[in-house]
């Protein structure tokens, strides 16, 4: 067997993969895109396009996209940085808890997040209302909301786990051999950070940045409620209103086109900035108990966590609390109440309305679950092929599966209808679904296998070869066991996204399907804000719990 | 550890065994032999919605199996009848209201039908003079107030300018919603060319403008602002399901922007007899009936009964509207000059 019968092999075993992609995202989407070129009128033109692109106000909201999205990028990184550090050099009580929590946002649809962060740093919420019987100020004290700085909190809020999870699963694997010379040498512990960590983890900061870059890129809800309206307004906005209000899609097509051009260019110099940096590896480090720790930095690290866990928990306490409330007849003040709870599982009176909720979850397990495995694989053997490639060859592969979310969702939705009008199998569905959510989450979990991937292919492979492993071998010993951790990491994020994730499900399906998101957002559309939260509070539970047993398992290894 | 993974593998697997009882409908679009296949919006066909009701009701009637689909909201219905025209799978169409008349009829997607129960309608209500697209149901846009918050009501569009309601009012977007697009253009159908000007008055009044309704319904009963932008029909949920009159529907002297909703026959189905008898089932007076609980709105049949808690939704004594055809030239227009206004 010779090496390049391995490499025969690697391009076959991306085929199912590369198809999905082809099937499911590349070619719809090309077809809805070329619209800007006046395709569906019969002709090629650069007028839509040139629109575009000459009215100053797209490059005023491009601009605003822009700013906000990097400043949320760069919050979300400084959030994250200290979390990382503690989370892969000391050990400490209830630190699979804190790891399992901190992504819990990312399985719930943003509507309820939204409305969490509302019910607690509302000018009404829990935080202004504890604050006003403290003081006895008549006004709410905090007004946070309704600006850019709740943008900028909540899209914090929102992705500062993406970078802490990566980063912390990238430097666990680190040695502090250089940092501990270096401190011999005479370095300060600042100087040491900055010339010798910084450019260490850097890959797995980029490989962050450049997720929670696209997501705060293309965001919608958070801008447009908290931002406290059209002020703010982003290029998804537009596409959103020039596709679905206007039935303009040439027109929506141009500037789907101008907001891929915009963000692709950000991502070019992420990855490429990544490029010239030197990857290196060893093995899994030794955590450290909190306590060897001096009490100045103890402190800071308490108070850290503190921070970490209010901002994160807090929102997310607003929703469970919320499920448990129901308003007293006639007053409006709230009672405990497990009515909800009861509904929702069919017991007692009004089961009728709420039998869909096993259905619910159970369609949204099964999806979930079969996108994480079928991704593992598809994820693999595209890092396999990605490996293969040499430099240049690897930052434009990586910009390819990146596409899905650099491309506006209202432009993929366009192309789900496409795919679901076209397609008339009905056993497919299920099939179809999984696939969607396969290109949705594929490029979360290439982010976060690829930067240990490609290490331990360019660097572990060859020495086991030389050792007289065969390539396949190799991979099998040594390849996988060090990729292991980090695709735990990039599984608990697919699971989230697949989970919450609503308009494939409800497009390739026809309604037919009913999971969780969906029927959240139905309970809300019928006025049931309560019975959603009892919806939301049960999905939050069987995420913590999956993500936990995700974390064990890693601890393990 | 493994204690954990095993408890989650057992709920999941307890769950699929409670959900298999549930049989699996056949899923995606079938073109069954004797079924009736219709395209609705999703909140109406969701498990709260008239729709599980009303194929009930069709089914018990006459025999014929109903199956409902759904691709999101109304604008996505359209889109996606628009892309079948040529080859069909859907026989009727709920869900094109007044907004989208004009778009629909211009792709001519529907076959004209009049059923007798017409004569029961309001004449102001039948909102397509060609006859393709029959009311079933309607409602009016209203202002709804917190009274907990609020001592006096606004009592018309001009009196929410007013300093006294500084950032005390919820819209949603009318680029990303239809409730919103009404609002917007039931300030044009008061204020003309003028609502410009309305609007920049109105700007102090407003605390957010949400994405959708539904956030910003949330948003109001949370208590983060004391009135939000809903329909007239809203304080009735509050008082059939919470039995609470704390939200009323303020009434504006100057009449509130009206939606019609309508059902029509696709154009080119074979199965024309059940569709028409469908139709017919849809304004009957049990199909009626269902209507307010489920969909909250008006039913269009005039001796159709309402349900006691639509005492508190109150109708308002005069009815807006603008023509289709100008709401479908003028909304690219009115949407720009209220996005470059409202973004200064």
């Amino acid at each position: 067997m010779t090496a390049k019968a391995d490499r025969n092999r690697i391009l076959v075993l991306s085929v199912p993969g590369l198809l999905i992609l082809l099937s499911l995202f590349f070619i719809p989407v090309l077809l809805i895109l070329v619209d800007a070129f006046g395709w569906s009128a019969g002709s090629f033109s650069l007028a839509e396009i040139k629109g575009v692109l000459s009215d100053p106000y797209s490059w005023r909201i491009a601009g605003f996209t822009l700013l906000q999205a990097s400043l949320s990028t760069v919050c979300s990184l400084l959030l994250a940085l200290p979390g990382a550090y503690l989370l892969s050099h000391y050990s400490f009580p209830g630190k699979r808890m804190v790891r399992a929590i901190l992504q819990v946002p990312f399985v719930l649809p943003s509507i309820l997040v939204v409305l969490g962060f509302v019910v607690f740093f509302g000018n009404s919420g829990v935080l202004n209302s504890l604050l006003m019987s403290i003081t006895g100020s008549p006004t709410p004290p905090i007004r946070l909301l309704y600006s850019f700085k709740a943008i900028i909190l909540a899209h914090t809020f929102y992705n500062f786990p993406i970078a802490l999870s990566l980063i912390a699963s990238y430097w666990e694997h680190l040695s502090d051999h250089q940092e501990l010379a270096a401190a011999t040498l005479g370095t300060g512990p600042v100087r040491s950070f900055f010339t010798i960590t910084l450019p260490r983890i850097a890959p797995a900061i980029l490989s962050a940045a450049s997720l929670i870059f696209l997501f705060c890129f293309t965001s919608f809800s958070i801008i447009l409620v908290l931002g406290g309206g059209p002020r703010f307004t982003t290029l998804e906005v537009q596409i959103f209103q020039l596709a679905r209000m206007q039935f303009d899609l040439p027109k929506a097509a141009s500037f789907a086109l101008f907001s891929l051009g915009i963000s692709l260019a950000v991502l070019y110099v992420y990855i490429n900035s990544g490029r010239k940096l030197v990857i290196e590896h060893s093995q899994v480090r030794r955590t450290r108990g909190l306590k060897e720790l001096s009490v100045l930095p103890r402190v800071l690290s308490l108070i850290y966590c503190l921070i970490v866990v209010l901002l994160i928990t807090s929102p997310l306490a607003s929703i469970v609390a919320t499920s448990f409330l129901k308003p007293l007849s006639r007053g409006g003040e709230l009672v405990f109440t497990l009515d909800w709870y009861r509904q929702l599982f069919g017991i007692g009176q009004g089961s009728l309305q709420f039998s869909g909720a096993l259905r619910a979850i159970r369609s949204t397990l099964l999806i979930a679950l079969s996108t994480v495995f079928v991704n593992i694989l598809i994820a693999y053997s595209f890092s396999s092929l990605i490996a293969q490639l040499g430099r240049r060859g690897r930052s434009w592969s990586q910009m390819l599966i990146m596409l899905p979310m650099a491309i506006s969702s209202v432009v993929i939705g366009l192309g789900y209808s496409l795919i679901s009008a076209n397609l008339r199998e009905p056993r497919m569905v299920y099939l179809l679904i999984v696939c969607a959510h396969i290109v949705i989450t594929l490029p979360f979990m290439i982010r976060a296998i690829l930067p240990t991937y490609t290490h331990a292919v360019d660097r572990f492979l060859p020495v086991a070869m030389t050792l007289g492993a065969r390539p396949f071998q190799g991979y099998r010993h040594v390849v996988f066991p060090a990729v292991l951790s980090s695709t735990l990491s990039g599984a608990v994020f697919v699971f989230a996204i697949s989970s919450g994730e609503m308009h494939a499900t409800l497009m390739l399906s026809g309604s037919t399907i009913s999971t969780i998101p969906i029927l959240l957002y139905r309970l809300i559309g019928s006025y049931n804000f309560h019975a959603a939260c009892a919806l939301g509070t049960v999905l939050m539970i069987l995420s913590i719990l999956l993500f936990m047993a995700a974390g064990s398992k890693k601890e393990v290894l | 550890m493994k204690r954990i993974v095993l408890l989650v593998l057992s709920v999941i697997l307890l769950l699929s065994g409670c959900a298999k009882k549930a049989t699996e409908q056949t899923t995606e679009v079938e073109e069954l032999p004797g079924t009736l296949t219709v395209y609705a919006y999703d909140s109406f066909i969701s498990d709260w919605g008239p729709g599980p009701q009303i194929v009930e009701g069709y089914e018990a009637l006459t025999g014929t199996e109903v199956k409902m689909y759904s691709f999101g909201d109304a604008g996505q219905l359209l889109q996606r009848v628009i892309s079948e025209k040529e080859d069909p799978l859907s026989d009727v169409i709920i869900g094109i209201d007044n907004n989208l008349l004009s778009r629909a009829l211009e792709a001519q997607l529907f076959e004209p039908y009049a059923p007798a129960a017409l004569q029961h309608v309001d004449k102001a209500l039948l909102f397509d003079p060609s006859g393709h697209l029959v009311p079933f149901d309607y409602g009016y846009f209203s202002i709804i107030c917190n009274t907990g918050m609020l001592d006096s009501f606004p009592a018309s569009l001009e009196e929410l300018t007013s300093p006294k309601y500084e950032k005390s009012l919820i819209l949603t977007d009318p680029r990303t919603s239809s409730p919103g697009l009404g609002f917007l253009l039931w300030t044009i159908a008061v204020y003309g060319d003028q609502f410009v000007d309305y609007w920049e008055r109105l700007k102090p009044s407003i605390l957010t403008i949400a994405d959708g309704w539904d956030t910003g319904y949330g948003l109001f009963t949370n208590g983060e602002a004391p009135m939000v932008l809903s329909y007239t029909t809203s304080p009735a949920y509050h008082v059939e399901y919470e039995e609470s009159t704390q939200y009323q529907a303020a009434l504006f002297g100057e009449g509130h922007y009206l939606q019609i909703e309508g059902l029509g026959i696709t154009r080119g189905t074979n199965k024309s007899d059940e569709a028409r008898r469908f139709v017919e089932y849809m304004l009957s007076v049990e199909a009626q009936s269902i209507i307010p609980l489920t969909n909250w709105m008006y039913p269009v049949r005039e001796d159709v009964t309402l349900p006691a808690s639509y005492e508190y939704a109150p109708k308002p004594s005069r009815m807006l509207s603008l023509p289709s055809s100008q709401v479908d030239s003028e909304i690219s227009s009115y949407l720009d000059t209220w996005t470059r206004l409202m973004s200064r």
